[in-house]
């Protein structure tokens, strides 16, 4: 005896297994995620990324780490200067105003991160 | 430092402030041609321009605090002067902006330039006159509301019985007096007793229009409470929770995350709210709790890049969104530099961007749209090209006429409705 499925029954089979494999674009977007970040934790939006949240704001070892960071920041900004200054030839005595100024030192500070 | 972090009109129109990232607000004001005829045409000129807040370091935590302004709120002018309330992450600040256009001259003791006369020459004695002069704007700190918070400001809130406001951080609102800088009333705490049980955060606070005792506040969880000061002075426990079920077959990793919501803002005529999450704008009834009477997709199609979105962190983006001012129309922004708007009344919504490069000044925006299938029909942009970095987060609406201000990065764009 051979059994052959009936019409309807073959049809609603196959309209249950596309159901299932119709995913929402959402959970596409998961699998891709997980796929590529499988250490993702399991618990989503959850501590992890309030803790992250309530945390902002970039932390500095003390203050003088801190000062050290801003003052690195201002000294990028004044290259332009010294650049401006016309080259000092031959027949012009040089005034101090002429020289340029002292550079930084190569050795930083212990203060530095 | 010239991003711009906040934008707001204030009672009448009259004025626009914007604040951005390096603690400097500037303050627009309203110029308009042809007062008398219907079709007027109305110019935002810079009025004032003031340091607001400076970056700080807070010594005990060793970390820095961001000068950025969060956001500006207009007081209800109540004299000549002009008063706004502009927050950092950590201290709210109270201002007083203020016009001079006269000063006093002929002075007894005192010479033109402010140099004091010898007694001994003044053989007559005279009254000093006040005399016209250029307009002077002076903006001056008259309130510093700080040490109140120990997470970071995302809101503030003026009360509408114009004495009290309320500052929201993300674990806790406090209740100030506008008098009063040395103390404050917590009035929602809702961190718990052991972080690692810390699973929602406050995302943005308001008071009610006209009941000075509510106030509601939203979660990254998507829920909205709506809390009554008068039922008692903790007001941890809500008087309404507002919150639409989820279909659980349709939860996701993500489902959390874009159901936070990042703005909420009543209806002027107080009988609803907006929020605003990542992918939707909705519209609740106070009435009704279970369920928004209204939701708007403004950018569904972002539905399936969530993956990219969460890896540049565009998921975290936190858009606002306003009412127009008759509540008949609501506005948030997009990426790409769009801004969608949604006429409730209508039924229709308009997808419209803010450049430069595809607008004249005076030329009507032309609509835009997405594409989101495979055939891109002329003049529609694909959801790929969108450029994720132009992103508008802050719009305002005037609280009178069909005038809209947008932001975009580093630009402040204003947008009026074309009367025929």
């Amino acid at each position: 005896m051979s059994w052959k499925m009936l019409p309807s029954l073959h049809t609603a089979l196959c309209q249950q297994e596309m159901e299932d494999k119709v995913i929402s674009p959402e959970k596409v977007e998961e699998i891709k995620l997980k796929a590529r970040y499988p250490n993702l934790g399991a618990k989503p939006g959850g501590s992890d990324f309030l803790r992250k949240r309530l945390q902002k704001g970039q932390k500095y070892f003390d203050s003088g780490d801190y000062n050290m960071a801003k003052a690195k920041m201002k000294n990028k900004q004044l290259p332009s200067a010294p650049a401006e200054k016309t080259e000092i030839t031959g027949g012009h005595i040089p005034t101090p105003q002429d020289l340029p100024q002292r550079k930084t030192s190569i050795v930083a500070s212990k203060l530095a991160g | 430092a010239d991003i711009i972090s906040t934008v707001e009109f204030n009672h009448t129109g009259e004025l626009l402030a914007t604040g951005d990232k390096g603690g400097r607000v500037v303050i627009f004001q309203q110029e308009i041609e042809n007062k008398n005829q219907p079709q007027f045409r109305s110019e935002y000129n810079v009025y004032s321009t003031f340091q607001s807040h400076e970056p700080e370091f807070d010594y005990l935590k060793s970390l820095e605090i961001e000068e950025k302004i969060n956001k500006i709120r207009w007081l209800p002018q109540k004299n000549a002067a002009q008063f706004l309330l502009s927050t950092n992450d950590k201290t709210i600040k109270l201002w007083k902006i203020s016009e001079r256009d006269k000063r006093p001259e002929g002075y007894n003791l005192k010479e033109e330039d402010g140099r004091y006369k010898d007694p001994n020459t003044i053989t007559s004695l005279r009254v000093p006159v006040l005399k016209p002069m250029d307009l002077m704007v002076e903006a001056s700190p008259r309130r510093v509301f700080a040490n109140a918070h120990t997470y970071h400001i995302n809101s503030v809130s003026v009360n509408s019985d114009n004495e009290t406001y309320l500052s929201a951080d993300d674990l806790r609102i406090n209740l100030w007096h506008l008098e009063i800088t040395d103390r404050s009333f917590n009035i929602v705490d809702i961190k718990p007793a052991n972080m690692e049980e810390l699973t929602e955060v406050i995302t943005a606070a308001e008071f009610h229009p006209h009941q000075c005792n509510t106030f509601v506040y939203s979660s990254s969880k998507g829920t909205i409470r709506l809390c009554d000061m008068r039922a008692s002075a903790l007001c941890d426990k809500h008087s309404k929770l507002f919150e639409e079920p989820e279909d659980p077959s349709n939860r996701s990793f993500f489902s959390e995350i874009i159901s936070s919501i990042s703005d909420v803002k009543f209806s002027h005529n107080g009988r609803y709210m907006m929020t605003r999450d990542y992918l939707s704008v909705k519209i609740w009834d106070l009435n009704m709790e279970n369920r928004p009477v209204e939701t708007y997709q403004v950018h569904e199609y972002l539905r399936s890049k969530l993956c990219s979105l969460y890896e540049n962190d565009c998921i975290f983006d936190k858009f606002e969104c306003c009412w127009n001012g008759n509540d008949s129309v609501v506005m948030t922004g997009s990426y790409n530099n769009f801004f969608r708007m949604f006429d409730r009344g209508h039924r229709r919504d308009v997808t419209l961007e803010a450049s430069r490069e595809n607008s004249k000044p005076m030329q009507v925006l032309k609509p835009r749209k997405v594409c989101t299938g495979g055939k891109r029909k002329k003049d529609e942009i694909s959801v790929d090209s969108l450029d994720f970095n132009k992103k508008i987060l802050h719009t305002a609406w005037h609280p009178q006429d069909n005038i809209i201000a947008v932001a975009t990065t580093n630009n402040l764009y204003i947008f009026q409705d074309k009367v025929n």
